[in-house]
């Protein structure tokens, strides 16, 4: 069984924010408008996180694109009552948008901030958007999905042609736009794939690690030095 | 005896028999409120909670603060009239069924605060056809039912000889009394069986309760944020509950006391007793506190540093010291010295304490919240007037109902109090004879007699 | 809707879609229908390959479609610039595509400017052919104005052919970098003719003077991409990377090494480097001996001493003196001249695109002659230089006596004359020029591409001035408020409805061509510029008609595209990197292998995958990048030299030209990059300097319409749909000025309201504003100085002296 990780370079990422709008448009994920924003309610499924070094005042910046980590031990699908959030078997957070009552408790539980409500109805069905993926409605918790809906293509293609699926085949909306290429998608099962080796890295760390949420995006830190 | 009888019966009845326009002034009053909870709910019902004031990442705002306290609250009742009904502490008698009200008012409040705070109520069933057991908000569900159930039940059983007075005296209702009568006649049999009955519930209220605010402490503990992620939760709720239980019954007490003329049974002894409870509850809450956020200083991880010293000297710096002023030293030097001028000072320090355990949870829920562990944007969260309105309807509301139920059934129990004077004092007296050695018996009588 | 998998294609083996790709043909629904008419009830998704025009990156899309309706944009794998990423304004397209506010059809002004009412394309058209052929009959062709902006390939080549056609030498483009041209500067010290390229791929060390490689500059794809290869640790040692900038942008934050220097001091800098260098015997003695010109002191023919670049830095450039200039230690100084010593292969970038100042060519050829320190020119991971394109030549274009006429008249802005004798463009002089009616009024004026009443620093002034030109015509998609202006706007099509090329010929050092057909059929009544003056041309009959002998754009597209298939080399982009490692292989061998039976194939081949490229075709040898006089790179630049000899003829000593370059006080350092150190005085009435930048965000044409990118603009601060102000915290304290407090910036010029955020990463007297949006926030180019700078005849943006109180 495939288990799909991420691994994000942050010596590549340069903050620009492709894998952010990538994701939007992959996932109809709605701009919320400039009042909506003001309060702190914009939904970035992908969001590039920001960190200063303090003890160097603020010299030195860090970003860190924070997609939904997809936990292995996630504290978010403990704490739903009605089976709107769980792990699939390929190691997956799923989000059931039409079970989800809009509690907010896996909001609260996950220690990443990587779910985004909706408050309001923010969008419609409108041209422009990903038949593959449905619009939310008003009142649930949505998030980072790993492009879920591209792993069903994907599967079903290989399916058809009665195949596995190839390394490659599936890929995510994010990895795919980011032009430095410091995010890479693929299967940690597969100790051959570039996730894997990349994640086997001196320089692979995990956001929080110690909080035992086993995030299956991890992290590559800066790099040191030159020639 | 039979005049007894009736002198209480007539008091006590009174607030049933005949309505004065100050009820239809005070009704008036929270329908106002409870007029603007019901719009703010429409509004956000209609548009979403975008209405209100949560944002991302302080995705928890009034509601679930409300929700804390008026679970909290709730254990003024059944709790602490089962804890006093078990350790036979006479003074009770006039105390228990307020207190017993308060609690099932009060759940049903409390649980509504959960489904005003969901996004979409519509799928509210959701929790019982899909229900997830491994999921605290399931554990809150089941406590607080088996709670309410348990809460109905203790209420409503010694309320059954109330009943069958009203049944037998009042010209009005006399369907709606014969029913919930259930065919008293106060033999000696039915009274032996209830008084097992009302025995039985009260111990198995008490570890309901417990439970209760236990699992609601386990909403925040069962996560991984700082300053919630704490192995105290429990006890720590649960004492605060009963600490804000008791400020609640105290508030509710003097207010019926005032508006019904119960002075006389409602002395200011009661008021030291329960002041006096009040005070050995601040001092523990404070020893609560004190430890939980000693521990989270002392061991002074980062994350919870943040929201430690954003409730010390950061945004929160205003509530978390009101709650210090509100919850222990008001009360503190309130109820230190209760010998003069009881009811007036324990009121003091039941209202602060009121507004200060709300002040608690609030200081729980929201700047965790605001303080992620990741360097995500901080989140500023003000009310909207959807919230405070929620707030105010939820109060009024509650308060509509304790009133309206005081123009149902008697706010204390008449049989309770007759049974005082005609057994109690016996009983009492037989079984300090039990506590003492022999020889020191007399003396000992004296004293306590002269106490009272 | 629904979708069925089954008939999702491989990304590039759409059958339906590509069959209806032959030339000529839209893949509009009707035009699937008739395809496959038994598919016509299940909807299909096609992947059509587009060019991304939301920045001059030139960065290959694939447009997912169903039905023709468009679903999502992702790169293009195959495309050589960016290999399948973008940048996260390529997503805007579709906010772009299916803007509501977008011009539904043509509209005419109705009364008063800035009102208007829809009008049929057929009267719209007539009213500007009869206006331009009145025109022509009078004499007065040259008096009509065509103003572009960013844009390149076939569309600027059609409206040049349509100026010279009708007469009129007034094509005037509002345009820093103009990808067909080198710098100035480069052309100077190197003798280029095309665009020099940077290898930044394969560099070890990249030291750029405020080009914001990963935000703006020539496509933040393409130098992220470089930027990834040189933070890859596996393959090679990690690379270095220094930016100098006032603010530590995005950019900067990515670099291993932020200078924070005094704005417009790049030049001193350089020189101090250079300084550093010279004296420590770290420059690269067998370059500068045998392939430059002018390093030591020299003699002329007529034994005339000159100076030389060493002993002009070393005397007047110490580091003690650039330090106290450019606010940069000393010690950096001489760490970054180590680097640029040691790590190998190294390249200096001092291209930025507005200038740098008042001295900006100095500055430019400054910066410039470090990568001949250096010696990286024409090396690997060093300079490189653009291959030619081999585009087949279009037929000639056919002059009338009229046009003759018309091309002799001086151009308004006075590009190409006096002071401006170096410039091809100079917009900045355009409001004034237009106002007096010097030399002539303009009669006409057309808009395209390009928004100049909220871009241009004079925009108050040529607003004015435009109010003078009795008919306006805009091609603006949206009604910008250069287009409110008009008298007529025939809205283009957006990029994702209309057939477009794109020749990459600028950064990537390899040639590219793109081409891409309509990725859906036009959602209004709009129509593509380069049809419209196709069909504008029809009308005025005789030789205008006959230089363009095309139906439609398209048509222009594939006469010019024959001759990539007929140059024999290069290829079509491979759909696998098997295929295509095997033909760069080959070709580098000097075998070349046709794919293609004929033509057509070639032509169908191309729509379908987006590009053409040759990996191969650029000139490698350092003969081709210095093509100067004494076939060297030449510190003392002997052909600006002659420039100025030329003038001096022309219009004698006191000439404007000869004036303006103060050639008689500056004398032979006028030759040499030499930079005149920047007054210091101080400005109590304005003591901020004012920085205006491009965020990353930041479409050309602003994004006003682009709500996801307006919603999250920027990450350094933390900012949503309004602009800002950045100001360091301490500058704040002392201002009395918190965090989100909306301040008033004002300039001697104007002011403006805008929110403050902190931000440490600056120097403490120089606050930033973001060029933002389009329209609602506040702009800084109210604040900014009209100063042209006279080697490049556009504004000087960052200039201007501000000061900030609370609002
Ligand atoms: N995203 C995006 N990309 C674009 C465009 C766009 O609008 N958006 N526009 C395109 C166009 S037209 C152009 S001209 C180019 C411009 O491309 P760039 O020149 O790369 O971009 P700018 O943001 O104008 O300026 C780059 C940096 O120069 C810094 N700077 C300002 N003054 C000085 C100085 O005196 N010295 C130094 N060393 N640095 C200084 C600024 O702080 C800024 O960080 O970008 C093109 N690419
Ligand atoms: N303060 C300050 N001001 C500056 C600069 C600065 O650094 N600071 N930089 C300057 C520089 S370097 C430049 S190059 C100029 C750029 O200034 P402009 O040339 O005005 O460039 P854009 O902002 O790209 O405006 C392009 C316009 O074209 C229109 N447009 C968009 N898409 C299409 C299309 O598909 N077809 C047609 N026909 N029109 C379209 C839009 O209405 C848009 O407003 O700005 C300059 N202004
Ligand atoms: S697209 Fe890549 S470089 Fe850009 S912010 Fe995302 S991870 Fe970083
Ligand atoms: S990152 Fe958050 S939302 Fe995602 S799996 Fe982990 S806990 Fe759940
Ligand atoms: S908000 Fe939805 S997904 Fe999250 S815990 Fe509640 S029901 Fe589950
Ligand atoms: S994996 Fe897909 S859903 Fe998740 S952040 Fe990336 S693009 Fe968005
Ligand atoms: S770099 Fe420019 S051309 Fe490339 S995707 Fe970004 S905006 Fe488009
Ligand atoms: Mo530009």
């Amino acid at each position: 069984m495939a288990l799909w990780g991420m691994v994000i370079d942050l010596d590549r990422c340069t903050g620009c924010q492709a894998c952010v709008m990538a994701c939007k448009a992959e996932n109809n994920v709605p701009a919320v408008g400039q009042k909506e924003a003001e309060r702190g309610r914009i939904i970035s499924w992908m969001q590039v996180l920001t960190e200063t070094d303090e003890e160097h005042h603020s010299e030195k910046m860090r970003f860190i694109p924070r997609p939904c980590l997809q936990c292995d031990d996630p504290p978010c699908t403990k704490v739903c009552p009605v089976y709107a959030t769980y792990r699939n078997p390929e190691g997956i957070i799923a989000q059931i948008y039409n079970r989800c009552i809009g509690c907010r408790f896996c909001m609260a539980a996950c220690p990443y901030n990587a779910k985004y409500f909706n408050w309001y109805t923010y969008q419609k069905e409108k041209p422009g958007q990903n038949p593959d993926v449905s619009v939310r409605e008003k009142g649930v918790v949505e998030k980072c999905t790993f492009c879920h809906h591209r792993l069903q293509k994907a599967r079903e293609r290989a399916h058809a042609e009665k195949r596995e699926i190839e390394p490659g085949e599936y890929n995510t909306a994010c990895a795919q736009a980011c032009p430095a290429q410091a995010i890479i998608f693929g299967d940690l099962a597969d100790p051959g794939s570039e996730v894997s080796k990349l994640a086997r890295s001196p320089r692979a760390f995990k956001l929080q690690e110690e909080l035992g949420t086993k995030p299956k995006v991890i992290y590559l830190t800066e790099g040191e030095g030159g020639g | 005896m039979v005049e007894h009888k009736d002198v209480h019966e007539e008091i006590l009845l009174a607030p049933i028999a005949q309505t004065g326009p100050g009820f239809y002034w005070a009704v008036a009053g929270l329908a106002v409120f409870i007029l603007w909870g019901a719009i703010a709910y429409a509004v956000q019902f209609h548009q979403g909670l975008g209405v209100t004031g949560l944002q991302q990442p302080v995705s928890w705002g009034f509601y679930v603060t409300n929700f804390v306290f008026f679970i909290g609250i709730s254990h003024a009742g059944t709790l602490i009239s089962a804890i006093l009904r078990l350790s036979k502490a006479e003074w009770r008698r006039p105390i228990t069924r307020m207190a017993e009200v308060i609690t099932v008012m009060v759940l049903f409040i409390g649980a509504g605060q959960i489904l005003i705070d969901l996004g979409r109520p519509d799928r509210m069933m959701n929790v019982i056809r899909y229900g997830r057991y491994q999921s605290p908000l399931l554990w809150d569900a089941t406590s607080i039912s088996a709670y309410l159930t348990a809460s109905v039940v203790y209420l409503y059983l010694p309320m059954i000889p109330d009943i069958a007075v009203l049944r037998d005296r009042l010209k009005k209702r006399k369907l709606f009394y014969s029913v919930l009568a259930l065919g008293w006649t106060g033999t000696e049999h039915q009274q032996r069986i209830l008084n097992r009955a009302i025995a039985i519930m009260a111990v198995l209220v008490i570890p309901i309760a417990v439970s209760v605010h236990s699992v609601v402490s386990f909403v925040f503990s069962m996560t991984l944020q700082p300053m919630w992620h704490s192995t105290i939760f429990g006890p720590y709720f649960v004492v605060g509950a009963i600490f804000s239980g008791i400020a609640a019954l105290i508030v509710a007490m003097i207010v019926f006391r005032k508006a019904y003329g119960l002075e006389p049974y409602l002395k200011p002894i009661h008021f030291r007793y329960l002041g006096q409870l009040l005070l050995i509850m601040a001092l523990l809450w404070f020893y609560f506190t004190f430890s939980e956020y000693l521990t989270g200083y002392y061991g002074a991880e980062p994350e919870e540093m943040k929201v430690f010293w954003a409730k010390f000297i950061g945004p929160f710096w205003p509530f978390f010291w009101a709650m210090v002023l509100c919850n222990f030293v008001i009360p503190i030097a309130c109820l230190a010295r209760l010998s003069q001028r009881t009811v007036g000072k324990v009121l003091i320090a039941s209202l602060s304490v009121t507004v200060g355990m709300w002040l608690e949870r609030f200081i729980i829920v929201v700047p965790t919240l605001s303080f992620p562990r990741v360097p995500f944007p901080e989140g500023v969260y003000s009310p909207t007037w959807v919230e405070w309105g929620l707030m105010a309807g939820s109060f009024a509301l509650f308060a509509l109902f304790y009133l309206l139920f005081t123009k149902l059934f008697p706010i204390i129990s008449i049989w309770e109090i007759q049974e005082g004077r005609e057994t109690g004092l016996k009983e009492v007296e037989e079984r300090l004879l039990t506590y003492l050695p022999d020889e020191a018996e007399a003396n000992i009588l004296a004293v306590s007699t002269r106490g009272r | 809707m629904r979708f069925t998998r089954r008939t999702f294609l491989q990304v590039l083996g759409g059958t339906a879609g590509a069959a209806v790709v032959a030339k000529g043909q839209l893949s509009s629904k009707v035009g699937l229908a008739a395809q496959d008419i038994e598919r016509w009830a299940t909807p299909e998704e096609v992947m059509v390959p587009s060019i991304c025009q939301q920045c001059p990156g030139g960065c290959g899309l694939m447009v997912r479609t169903h039905d023709g309706e468009v679903t999502g944009i992702a790169g293009n794998p195959y495309h050589p610039i960016n290999r399948g990423s973008v940048c996260p304004k390529a997503f805007g397209g579709l906010q772009i595509l299916y803007d509501n506010t977008r011009l539904k059809g043509p509209m005419v002004r109705a009364k008063e400017r800035g009102q208007f009412q829809p009008i049929e394309w057929d009267k719209a058209l007539s009213m500007v052919t009869s206006r331009l052929s009145e025109l022509r009959s009078k004499g007065l062709s040259h008096t009509v104005l065509i103003l572009g902006g960013q844009y390149r390939g076939y569309r600027d080549n059609l409206w040049r052919r349509f100026a010279e056609a009708y007469g009129t030498p007034n094509y005037v483009r509002v345009r820093c970098f103009s990808p067909e041209k080198p710098a100035l500067a480069h052309y100077l010290m190197q003798g280029v003719t095309s665009p020099l390229s940077y290898d930044l791929s394969k560099a070890q060390l990249i030291l750029s003077f405020g080009a914001s490689l990963l935000e703006a500059w020539l496509g933040p794809v393409h130098a992220a991409q470089a930027f990834a290869q040189l933070r890859r640790s596996s393959e090679r040692p990690r690379g270095w990377f220094i930016q100098v900038d006032p603010r530590r942008s995005p950019t900067a934050i990515k670099a291993d090494r932020w200078i924070p220097i005094v704005p417009g001091t790049d030049g001193m800098l350089a020189l101090g480097i250079a300084n550093a260098m010279i004296r420590e015997g770290l420059y690269d003695r067998d370059f500068v001996e045998k392939q430059t010109f002018g390093f030591e002191d020299w003699v002329d023919d007529s034994r005339q001493p000159h100076m030389g670049f060493k002993n002009l830095v070393l005397r007047d450039y110490s580091l003690v003196a650039v330090s106290a200039a450019t606010g940069v230690p000393v010690k950096s100084i001489i760490e970054i001249a180590r680097s640029l010593a040691t790590i190998k292969p190294a390249v200096v970038i001092g291209e930025r695109g507005p200038a740098y100042g008042p001295d900006d060519l100095h500055t430019r050829m400054a910066i410039h002659s470090l990568n001949a320190l250096v010696g990286n020119i024409g090396v690997l991971g060093g300079l490189r230089i653009q291959g030619d394109l081999p585009l087949a030549s279009l037929p000639p274009i056919r002059r009338d006596e009229a046009a003759n006429r018309g091309l002799a008249q001086p151009r308004i802005d006075g590009a190409g004359r006096e002071q401006y004798l170096l410039v091809s463009d100079t917009t900045q002089l355009l409001p004034e020029r237009i106002m007096n009616g010097t030399p002539y009024p303009v009669n006409m004026l057309f808009l395209f591409a390009t928004n100049p009443l909220a871009n241009h620093p004079a925009k108050q002034a040529l607003r004015s001035a435009m109010k003078k030109i009795p008919f306006i015509v805009s091609f603006s998609p949206f009604l910008d408020d250069s287009s409110a202006m008009a008298d007529l706007i025939l809205p283009d099509h957006t990029y994702l409805e209309r057939w477009q090329d794109d020749p990459v010929t600028h950064l990537a050092g390899f040639t590219s061509f793109s081409v891409a057909r309509p990725a859906t059929s036009p959602l209004h009544q709009t129509r593509n510029t380069a049809d419209v003056v196709l069909q504008i041309t029809k009308t005025q009959g005789g030789t205008v008609a006959e230089s363009f002998p095309w139906k439609k754009f398209e048509d222009v597209l594939h006469q010019g595209v024959h001759g990539l298939y007929a140059a024999k080399r290069g290829y079509v982009v491979s759909t696998t990197s098997e295929e295509e490692s095997l033909r760069k292989v080959l070709e580098r061998q000097g075998y070349w292998v046709p794919e293609f039976q004929d033509y057509d194939a070639f032509w169908n081949a191309l729509v379908q995958r987006g590009a053409w490229w040759d990996p191969t075709g650029f000139p490698e040898s350092s003969k081709a990048l210095l093509k100067t006089a004494s076939g060297k790179f030449e510190f003392y630049s002997s052909a600006f030299k002659r420039l100025v000899n030329e003038a001096a003829k022309k219009e004698g000593k006191d000439g404007r030209f000869m004036k303006t370059l103060g050639v008689e006080q500056r004398g032979d350092l006028l030759y040499l990059p030499a930079v005149t150190t920047p007054p210091t005085e101080e400005n109590d009435q304005f003591p901020l300097r004012l920085n205006t930048y491009r965020l990353l965000s930041r479409p050309v044409g602003g994004g006003g319409n682009q709500p996801w990118l307006l919603e999250q603009p920027a990450v350094h601060v933390r900012a949503s749909w309004e602009s800002w102000v950045e100001v360091h915290p301490e500058t704040a304290a002392t201002l009395g000025i918190q965090e989100e407090d909306w301040v008033w910036v004002e300039s001697e010029k104007g002011r403006i309201r805008v929110r403050a955020k902190f931000y440490t990463g600056t120097r403490r007297n120089v606050v930033h504003i973001p060029l933002m949006g389009r329209g609602e926030n506040p702009n800084p180019n109210d604040l900014i100085a009209n100063e042209p700078d006279i080697f490049r005849g556009f504004g000087l943006f960052n200039t201007t002296r501000v000061r900030i109180r609370r609002a």
